[in-house]
């Protein structure tokens, strides 16, 4: 019996799949951004707004990351653009390589932008690189202004906040104040936007904040 | 929850491993977690024990340390022991900081039966 000095990360496979999108995404200039989110923050519907402000500049696409259905795949495919279900089954997050698995679906040449949608869940995905440029996080007025310091992880990976559903402001006790200096404290760079996908409140910040990225990807091919 | 899909993941590291080295069986392994990890350490054994049979780790045993959060702090450069609540500068109280060591997840060693 012996013992054998191994050295490599557990999550070792899901970072070189990670590391195969990247080169990928690299290669047909296609800026990639993670949304992640409690489950209700809002994320799908921030996407339909997204794409009818972006599409007819832009070429779009979405991966949709849920446990079950292909509800959000439907919703967005309404708005005209390719929109791909992945179902985890009973893992609370997605990984690269079912990120890698759906990409043959995409002619990546023809796409200036892939939205990723992860599964609803503010701890799990933080672990899982899946080779995308940025993440963005989402977090909703109604779920208290707490989260940043509860889930520290998640914020501090995360490149944009949108704070979201601000026209509840007035019927929640949501500190925006708060929310933003303890998720900045966690991230200097962070940006912060503060939307309402239904009123339409901030959304052109947050294109605008996203064309330059694109445009940022597009001018590095 | 991810605990299953790592356990899953770890099992495969080292069935690999132990293949590489002719192995028979596999005893322990030792795996590091860092405190920063978003990985319950109870769970990933209760899931490494409930998946190991069946593998070339179907007897082994998980040891697992628990690597400290290290800091540098984006003001006054200081380095040092952080709290996983607060995320701030150990000298100055200064933040942001940035996770130097903590954030591991690793198979460290195998002890293996030849």
């Amino acid at each position: 019996m012996h013992e054998i000095a191994v050295g490599a990360g557990i999550l070792g496979q899901n970072d070189a799949w990670a590391q195969h999108n990247r080169e990928h995404f690299r290669a047909h200039g296609v800026y990639v951004l993670n949304l992640m989110s409690a489950p209700g923050a809002g994320k799908t519907t921030l996407l339909e707004r997204t794409v009818d402000a972006l599409a007819s500049r832009y070429r779009l696409a979405v991966i949709e990351g849920d446990v079950q259905t292909r509800i959000d795949a439907e919703r967005i495919a309404r708005h005209g653009i390719q929109a791909v279900q992945i179902n985890t089954g009973a893992a609370c997050h997605l990984d690269a390589r079912q990120i890698h698995e759906t990409l043959p679906v995409f002619d990546l040449d023809a796409l200036d932008l892939l939205l990723v949608e992860n599964v609803g869940n503010l701890v799990c995905p933080a672990e899982f690189d899946l080779g995308e440029h940025d993440k963005v996080m989402l977090l909703s007025v109604a779920e208290g202004d707490d989260k940043p310091i509860k889930y520290p992880v998640m914020f501090h990976a995360a490149r944009a906040l949108l704070v979201t559903k601000v026209d509840l402001l007035p019927y929640v006790d949501f500190d925006l104040g708060r929310a933003e200096r303890d998720a900045r404290a966690l991230n200097l760079e962070l940006e912060v936007f503060r939307v309402s996908a239904r009123t339409g409140e901030g959304l052109d910040a947050w294109y605008q904040w996203l064309a330059a990225r694109i445009e940022g990807q597009r001018t590095r091919r | 929850m991810h605990e299953l899909t790592i356990a899953q993941e770890l099992l495969e590291l080292i069935a690999r491993v132990a293949r590489e080295q002719g192995a028979v069986g596999v005893s322990s392994a030792t795996v590091e977690i860092g405190e920063l990890a978003t990985v319950d350490p109870s769970a990933l054994e209760f899931a490494f024990e409930a998946i190991r049979p069946g593998t070339p780790a179907g007897a082994c045993r998980l040891l697992m340390r628990s690597v400290p959060l290290v800091v540098r702090c984006s003001r006054c450069a200081a380095e040092g022991r952080a709290s996983r609540e607060l995320l701030c500068c150990p000298s100055c109280g200064g933040r942001p900081v940035e996770p130097i060591a903590g954030r591991e997840l690793r198979l460290v060693a195998i002890e293996i039966e030849e």
